[in-house]
């Protein structure tokens, strides 16, 4: 069967959603009231569909030496109940996906950026040599949804028992939410307690109802961009690409420097050890009524230093906030930049991506 | 010298250094004269694909076996396009780098020479 659209698009469409253009299918921008939705995220609890990410199911005895090979992060001595990130690197140390990689006891699932499920099957499979790995790409059989904010822990343990709670990050636990079976895994990110819940496609719309009525509130990508930018967070198709590499993008705790070799690590030692990082990801804020787009150049002191590559309107803040690489010279906190297209607009380095002694 | 397989395509050979070596190593691991050297391809290291070499009793039934001057050598059938033509040496010394793959179809090798692209 192919699905074109997520299991819960008919039931917001009902509801009154707007709806952005995606792949593999349209997302939610909001369900209304961004202001609203970013506000739960800030201060209870949020519901957003990450369904669109892709889920690929590994199995066989050599996958996590496999990934280890061919990943940044150490990998391959994941017990079960736990999991971890890793970038996927390619011979140059560019970033072929972020990806989070869970040791599910009789199988290991990896998350993977919404338009690279392809991308990462093709890659290791080209790598499979004489391992014993099987792969299955399982993102339209499940669904998945994140719950992020300072009240996840409490509300969601309320929601399906106190196992949740006691979850450390990258842990995992089977629980059952009113009566429907599903993966919780913790994964904490843009600095707020976060969750991502699995589930069967078919049980995905009764599992939505069951967490939007506990007053998990239901959020779009609008909001759920605003807090991932705010964050200072690179994300899928706009940071996490093979235009950068993962040191860049401030990913030092998805690396291991003492794991051995992997694809790309020859690169990423090299530019750690001799200080060769040519460009940071900061996020920048704009003065009201500056206009600025993905692909706006940046410059400072005259020189062009980096360009936007995420943009969003933050609820409550005037003016617009970016993500951007932008040259070392430049990317401190405080640094003032200014539009390439327009030296009047000032901006400025609000945050930056974890460096390495974060 | 190239060696050839039995079916007659182009294998792999073994420098007589390396294989003074692998009795050596064969021997550590008790088995003496009637030992095989397996050599392999998994995905990783550096450059994408890493070399990987052991000495085992017996072939498994999907190896291509060669005999390279009285030394046995396994190789998966997966691995062989990977490595056709290649010499296994031995580098000793003080700086030396162990077992050395001359590999004919690497078009990169990693700095340490473990891990090649084709």
């Amino acid at each position: 069967m192919v699905t074109t659209k997520s299991p819960l698009h008919d039931e917001a469409s009902a509801s009154g959603a707007k709806f952005v253009e995606h792949h593999p299918w349209p997302l939610v921008s909001t369900f209304g009231d961004v202001s609203a939705e970013y506000e739960a995220a800030r201060s209870t609890a949020a519901l957003y569909d990450s369904s669109h990410f892709g889920r690929l199911s590994a199995t066989g005895a050599d996958v996590l030496d496999l990934l280890n090979r061919l990943s940044t992060n150490l990998v391959e001595s994941i017990d079960a109940g736990s999991g971890a990130r890793t970038v996927l690197t390619d011979e140059r140390g560019r970033i072929l996906d972020h990806l989070q990689v869970f040791n599910m006891g009789t199988r290991t699932l990896l998350i993977v950026g919404p338009q690279n499920r392809e991308r990462v099957l093709e890659w290791i499979d080209k790598y499979t040599i004489v391992d014993d790995v099987e792969i299955e790409d399982v993102t339209l059989s499940t669904a998945m949804f994140t719950i992020l904010g300072p009240e996840a822990p409490d509300r969601l343990s309320s929601l399906s028992g106190e196992q949740v709670r006691d979850l450390g990050i990258y842990h995992w636990a089977n629980v059952s939410i009113q009566g429907t079976g599903v993966q919780v895994l913790r994964t904490d990110s843009a600095g707020y307690p976060t969750y991502e819940v699995l589930a069967k496609t078919e049980d995905a719309l009764a599992l939505w109802r069951a967490v939007s009525d506990a007053g998990i509130v239901p959020i779009g990508t609008e909001a759920f961009e605003a807090l991932r930018i705010e964050g200072c967070m690179p994300g899928p198709e706009a940071e996490l690409t093979d235009a950068y590499n993962p040191l860049e993008a401030g990913l030092w705790d998805s690396i291991s420097f003492n794991k051995g070799c992997y694809i790309g690590q020859e690169v990423i030692a090299r530019l750690d050890t001799y200080g060769k990082v040519q460009r940071h990801l900061v996020s920048i804020g704009f003065p009201e009524g500056i206009r600025v787009e993905i692909g706006s150049k940046l410059s400072y002191e005259g020189r062009e230093v980096g360009s936007v590559t995420s943009v969003a309107q933050v609820p409550g803040k005037d003016g617009l906030l970016a993500l951007g690489y932008i040259r070392k010279e430049a990317s401190t906190l405080g640094t003032k930049l200014t539009l390439v297209n327009d030296p009047t607009a000032s901006a400025e380095v609000l945050a930056t991506a974890p460096g390495p002694q974060q | 010298m190239t060696v050839y397989a039995e079916d007659g395509t182009i294998s792999i050979s073994i420098t007589d250094k390396a294989k003074d070596k692998l009795r050596f190593f064969a021997q550590k691991e008790g088995l003496e004269d009637d030992f095989g050297v397996r050599v392999g391809v998994k995905g990783g290291g550096c450059s994408g694909l890493l070399y990987t070499l052991s000495v085992e009793k017996d072939s498994a039934p999907e190896d291509k076996v060669v005999n390279d001057g009285g030394v046995k050598i396994f190789i998966d059938k997966k691995a062989y396009i990977y490595l056709a033509g290649t010499q296994l040496d031995f580098s000793d010394g003080l700086n030396g780098k162990g077992f050395v793959f001359e590999n004919p179809n690497a078009k990169k090798s990693c700095g340490c020479g473990n891990s090649f692209a084709v």
